[in-house]
């Protein structure tokens, strides 16, 4: 018996506890904090078709009037193009900011699309005809401008389908995220730049899309249909493949997208400028959207954080008490094996050695020894699987019973014991053991408390039905209370004395009962005494089954 | 011997107050027993003068608590706290309410028995003046750094709440508690507590 104990039980136990129950109550992990993950609320998907309603309505009423010329406003092209680019340039940083969270490839593919976007958009202002020079900056001939634009809503909408294509078969990027976003940058500042030499290169070569300055040719609208094509082919995707919140406002920026290209008409026509401004408070808004989440998401990990981080330290408190009463239990019969062991050899020493009174020290210290030994027995005991398991408990019953085995310390302390059973109570499963423990201490406290009371000792033990069909047990006394400043520190600092050779402190019958999925409350009544709760679950989660194997 | 010293133990544990018994007998003192600090404070206005051996830690009233009623109540009889679970707060708390001693569990035979005759000796005679002296003239041997060291340690902080609050590391404190205690002639932190409230009693 005495060789098999083990020491390091307890604690492990207590953390393995802790850890159990925090898996249980932690509904965030690493794989749902990603914006690529994140299931839309019904609330996001209702605003972004009230997003995608306003950008109908809005196109509806422009469309009749699309091809009117309206007055030639040199600025628009910079001033909406800068406005754009600057967006871009953030959404695409947060996307990169949320690769390197999620590592999702598709993240970082969509991210170089709005770098792309918030690049070409630069060349494109400079070369257009009229804004900066007449005949557009960089040497640009007539076509370069139209080309750009080609290529730019030709290249987003192909990262866009790109990004489908990934974000399913997603695997986490397993390289440097450093030099991932390094190469994606640099493989959108080349395919700018590259596209930007083309265009003014190509300029002479490539097919016309304007017949003049303000009209379009047959080509040039062929062009942009072309694109129109690949923006409806992402958008089929994209709307198909929805899965996160992302997808969906994806999605309304596939939407905005295809207006723009739809209303395509004539330069510095209704359609011109109201496609373009359409496009770019679409794509603000889808920006705002990110943003919010993002900071949604932030908001949500750091009360994440916070709440691990109590749940460490409550595991720790949990730990220190428990070892705080296991030690005291053990060093008590340990104290005592040295005091006698030194004191017989005190005995040894007199002259002649006092070898009668030698043996009966060291006899003892064989009792102290068991006792020692027999402290970690009963403690290992408690958290053992015990054989009956986990069972129905009736907690009246169990109340009834644990009150006939206190019968006698209940009569020696002049006691008298009230019960009121809640008639019918909700089952609940649990360590019969262990919860008479829970019980047997609780008691033995309040007979602890009342001890120096003149008046009437009343001990009060109520079953009630609890919350959601749990049960709630009260354990109530009449003698001084709780000290309402000592009402949180009793369960860590406290630890009742050895009521039955193993003194089970309130820490570990906390333990037992939080183990059970339920709590143990104390506090002090108003005619006063303590009064403790076990608060216990109908049925208490799967969690708790765990406990028992672990010992 | 010509009177026996009466030694008032006050301990929870069985096992351990027996064997206190046996020692102290042994030791050639009379013991009477108490099982809680409460059953001793009933008899406590009819009892032998001696030296109380108490327990911090029991059901109901603690040794600390014990000891603070019985100064408050013009007691100066000699009490040394015995624990299981001794940090240094608790020593300095045990110190500054008034106990000779305080020793920590599991100790030797020999150690209770030396501390006991130590605190009786101490009791009875008048080198109190002697000894506020000698540890006022131990204390102007430390450093200033080592006072502050001192002032932290007796004021119950940790080596590491000490680096913390001095700005050095904890490997410089441990070097500095060294010392403190090599000139303060101490040879744990009760003792120092005790000679440091030697030097001066208005610290209490």
């Amino acid at each position: 018996m005495t060789s098999r104990t083990n020491p390091n039980q307890s604690p492990n136990l207590a953390a393995s506890t802790a850890t159990t129950a925090s898996a249980s109550s932690d509904q965030f992990d690493a794989t749902n904090i990603g914006l690529i993950n994140l299931q839309p609320t019904s609330r996001q998907k209702l605003s972004a078709l009230v997003a995608v309603a306003i950008l109908l309505f809005a196109m509806a009423s422009v469309a009749p009037y699309a091809p009117k010329m309206l007055p030639r406003f040199a600025a628009f092209i910079p001033f909406i193009n800068a406005a754009i680019s600057v967006t871009d340039l953030i959404t695409a940083t947060l996307l990169f900011a949320h690769f390197s969270i999620s590592r999702s490839p598709a993240l970082l593919v969509l991210a170089g699309s709005y770098l792309f976007t918030a690049l070409i958009v630069i060349p494109h202002a400079l070369t257009f005809p009229g804004a900066f020079s007449p005949t557009g900056l960089l040497g640009a001939g007539p076509q370069t401008t139209a080309w750009l634009y080609t290529f730019w809503h030709l290249g987003f909408p192909a990262g866009l389908l790109l990004y489908v294509w990934l974000k399913d078969g997603d695997h986490a990027f397993q390289g440097s995220l450093r030099s991932a976003i390094g190469w994606c940058t640099t493989i959108s500042v080349g395919l700018v730049v590259g596209l930007t030499c083309l265009a003014i290169i190509g300029d002479p070569l490539l097919p016309r899309q304007f017949q003049n300055v303000l009209e379009l040719t047959s080509f040039g609208f062929y062009a942009t249909y072309f694109d129109l094509f690949v923006a409806v082919v992402a958008l089929v995707f994209l709307w198909t493949r929805r899965r996160s919140v992302l997808d969906l406002w994806l999605t309304v920026v596939a939407f905005a997208l295809i207006s723009e290209l739809a209303l395509a008409s004539f330069r510095f026509s209704l359609g011109f400028y109201s496609s373009r401004i359409f496009s770019f408070v679409t794509s603000t808004v889808v920006l705002v959207m990110l943003l919010a989440e993002t900071a949604d998401l932030y908001k949500r990990l750091a009360l994440a954080n916070t709440l691990l981080r109590r749940e460490r330290d409550n595991k720790l408190m949990n730990m220190a008490a428990v070892v705080a009463s296991i030690s005291h239990e053990v060093k008590q019969p340990l104290a005592a094996i040295v005091m006698r062991a030194s004191t017989g050899l005190r005995f040894l020493g007199h002259m002649p050695p006092d070898v009668v009174k030698a043996r009966s020290a060291l006899n003892k210290i064989v009792n102290d020894g068991h006792r020692a030994s027999e402290i970690f027995d009963n403690i290992r005991d408690l958290f053992r699987a015990s054989d009956q398991g986990r069972v129905n408990i009736d907690v009246n019953e169990i109340v009834s019973k644990t009150l006939q085995t206190m019968q006698r310390e209940l009569a020696e302390h002049r006691i008298t014991t009230r019960t009121d059973f809640v008639p019918e109570p909700p089952c609940v499963t649990g360590h019969r053991g262990q919860l008479q423990e829970v019980l047997l201490n609780l008691i033995f406290n309040a007979i602890e408390a009342m001890e120096g009371k003149d008046g009437d000792r009343v001990l009060s033990l109520k079953t009630e039905r609890g919350e959601d069909d749990g049960v709630i047990i009260k354990v109530m006394d009449t003698g001084p209370g709780i000290d309402p400043k000592n009402s949180d520190s009793i369960f860590d600092a406290f630890v009742t004395t050895k009521p039955r050779g193993i003194g089970l402190g309130l820490a570990i019958c906390r333990m037992i009962v939080e183990r059970h999925g339920g709590q143990l409350l104390a506090s002090s009544m108003r005619a006063g005494g303590a009064q403790f709760d076990i608060i216990l679950p109908s049925d208490a989660p799967a969690n708790t089954s765990g406990a028992g194997t672990t010992a | 011997m010509a009177s026996k010293s009466v030694i008032h133990v006050v301990e929870d544990d069985e096992a351990m107050r027996e064997s206190l018994v046996e020692l102290l007998e042994d030791g050639g003192y009379a013991v009477r027993t108490y099982a809680k600090a409460e059953e001793f404070l009933a008899q406590s206005a009819a009892i032998e003068p001696g030296c109380i051996v108490s327990d911090v830690r029991m059901p109901g009233m603690d040794g600390l608590a014990l000891l603070r009623r019985l100064r408050a109540g013009g007691s100066t009889m000699p009490l040394m706290l015995i624990t299981g679970h001794g940090d240094i707060s608790m020593a300095v708390a045990a110190m500054k309410a008034g106990a000779v001693d305080f020793l920590e569990k599991p100790f030797e035979a020999d150690a209770l028995l030396a501390a006991l005759s130590a605190a009786l000796r101490h009791h009875s005679s008048d080198d109190k003046a002697d000894d506020a002296e000698l540890s006022r003239r131990r204390l102007h041997m430390l450093t200033s750094r080592e006072h502050e060291v001192l002032e932290q340690l007796v004021a119950g902080k940790s080596n590491k709440e000490i680096a913390a609050q001095l700005g050095i590391s904890p490997r410089t404190v441990e070097f500095h508690r060294a010392h403190v205690m090599e000139k303060m002639a101490a040879k744990g932190l009760p003792e120092l507590v005790r000679i440091w409230l030697s030097a001066d009693p208005s610290a209490r």
